[in-house]
């Protein structure tokens, strides 16, 4: 599947664009985080790409054809997880995925699809639990096996790891990547970790543009010798030189340990390895690369 | 096929509600009342049972019926029920092919209702007069509950879509229409019960007799039928 977007703009009725020309060439196999700041557009990004919005100018074409004209294409394909959404709570966990598998047209045995999606979001002991009495976690993991049921060449999910306890964010990401060889996988999210872990391709965003569209090792590259840490003894020393970030603040016994990223680092400061999160930092610092 | 099983969930939803449970409820208490306080001694002069007081009846119970059609299009643009659909729209459905499906579920759940109106009405008739030639019945339940019946599904999708707020404007509407003597022009007397009032003075016995109603009526209740039936398709393809 090769999905192209050219120029595509997106105002919300009467209001400023929240895109702006975005250009992008999505070919499976890629498994691509998409991060940004609140506000920065993520959400209008997969939301035109499921085809629930309409642009404002540009287009997107899937396979050569124009998504808003064949979305039917498109949506045999797809797997969509919104970062906002609601399931029927008087139904059952199996019978919610039951009816969207219905909606879907599963071609294969529909209750081996069920099964296989329940079995994989680890809902064996709530499927026959009404979705009302779900935690909100539990309520997340049905919003991901409904996104995975019929194993679809597309899969968007929308910040799929909010409300999970670490074990299963870990679990849940790697679930992502299972089986990504011959799909193309989209999330959104705000933990640097989960794209450091799986992504092969990392796009970051801010109010409507694009300012990085790369691997997460480039990235890192990129910021290798604007990474530093400084050591403070006294409470009441300040650093005053240099443009910089502080990533981190870290108390210990002896001092203070500032981590920073920046241009113009202080003097007194020592270069070390930048991780993905300091890369992030430095490339929002900097609008872009 | 699987689209039927949809179909299935979706009426089973709108049946498994306490609102489902209350409205059959309400109308069952509502159709002892009219037949067993207001219809006692007729419609007008005729008898309890004459298709004149059938009329009467359905004309005054259907008023409360499309309010509870109305009720159930309301859930449908409900803010929960929106909700999800950003994971339902993901699956390849158009929008007008699931409307069409949300309508038919909400045409079915409805007609149980009725079908528990019409048993308790003839079981009364049966039980208090011994009355069961309910043939008669047939002509009355089609130009007395088909037009408001397909008019408050079709206006409920329609409005709905458009804005769900002013969905709620048509319950008092439709209750207004129904329940109080306004004497209504033909099309918007939805329900029938102004004309029924009124077309009864200038009977005389022998068409009393016969149940005829006028042809202007009876083309009212046509047109109604087929503006439900447009406002319903037209319902279906609205893009929100
Ligand atoms: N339905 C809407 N109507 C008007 N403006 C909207 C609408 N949805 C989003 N916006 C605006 O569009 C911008 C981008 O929103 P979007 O939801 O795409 O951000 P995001 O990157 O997903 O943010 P977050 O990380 O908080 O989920 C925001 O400024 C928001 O106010
Ligand atoms: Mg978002």
């Amino acid at each position: 599947m090769e999905i192209k977007i050219t120029n595509l703009s997106k105002a919300y009725r009467g209001k400023n664009y929240v895109l702006k020309e975005i250009n992008l060439d999505l070919k499976t196999p890629a498994l691509i985080g998409l991060v940004g700041p609140n506000g920065a557009g993520k959400t209008t990004l997969m939301r035109l790409l499921v085809s629930q919005i309409l642009p404002s100018q540009g287009e997107i074409t899937v396979d050569g054809y124009n998504l808003f004209k064949n979305q039917h294409y498109l949506k045999e394909r797809l797997g969509y997880l919104p970062q906002d959404f609601g399931l029927y709570d008087e139904l059952t966990v199996e019978q919610f995925l039951d009816y969207i598998a219905c909606l879907k047209g599963s071609k294969a045995n529909r209750k081996k699809v069920i099964n296989d999606a329940i079995g994989r979001t680890n809902l064996d002991g709530k499927r026959r639990a009404r979705i009302k009495t779900l935690s909100g976690g539990q309520k997340q993991r049905v919003g991901i096996a409904q996104a995975m049921l019929n194993d679809p060449e597309l899969f968007i999910v929308d910040e799929p790891t909010v409300g999970l306890d670490p074990e299963e964010r870990i679990k849940f990401r790697n679930l992502f990547s299972e089986n990504a060889s011959n799909k193309i996988v989209i999330l959104s999210t705000h933990i640097i970790d989960d794209v450091e872990s799986i992504c092969n391709r990392l796009i970051v965003m801010d109010h409507g543009i694009i300012l990085y569209d790369g691997t997460p090792t480039e990235l890192v590259q990129k910021t290798v010798n604007h990474v530093a840490v400084v050591e403070l003894t006294g409470a009441e020393q300040m650093i005053t030189e240099g443009q910089y970030r502080v990533v981190s603040r870290l108390v210990s016994p002896t001092g203070v340990r500032y981590r920073l990223v920046g241009d113009d680092l202080p003097r007194s400061s020592k270069l070390i390895t930048p991780t993905l999160e300091d890369a992030y930092v430095y490339c929002m610092m900097k609008g872009g690369f | 096929m699987t689209k039927l099983n949809v179909l299935r969930y979706e009426i089973r939803r709108l049946i498994s509600t306490k609102q489902y449970l209350y409205s059959l409820l309400i109308i069952s208490l509502l159709t002892y009342d009219v037949l067993n306080r207001l219809l006692i001694g007729g419609f007008k002069g005729t008898a309890p049972f004459s298709p004149w007081s059938y009329s009467e009846f359905l004309a005054l119970v259907i008023s409360v019926f499309s309010v509870i059609v109305i009720l159930m299009w309301i859930n449908v643009f409900s803010e929960k029920e929106q909700k999800v659909r950003g994971i339902i729209f993901s699956a390849p459905i158009t929008q007008s092919r699931y409307y069409l499906i949300k309508g038919i579920a909400i045409g079915l759940a409805a007609s149980l209702i009725l079908l528990v109106i019409i048993i308790l009405s003839f079981g009364y008739y049966y039980l208090v007069y011994g009355f069961s030639d309910y043939g008669t019945f047939i002509m009355p339940m089609v130009y007395f509950i088909c037009p408001s019946f397909l008019i408050s599904l079709g206006l409920g999708l329609f409005i709905g879509k458009i804005n769900v707020k002013i969905l709620y404007l048509l319950i008092p509407l439709f209750l207004v229409i129904g329940l109080f003597n306004l004497g209504l022009p033909g099309l918007l007397d939805l329900t029938g019960g102004s004309y029924l009032f009124d077309h009864f003075n200038y009977l005389n016995l022998e068409v009393i007799e016969k149940y005829t109603l006028t042809k202007e009526f009876l083309c009212s209740r046509m047109i109604l039928i087929v503006l439900g039936l447009c406002l319903f398709g037209i319902g279906c393809r609205i893009k929100q």
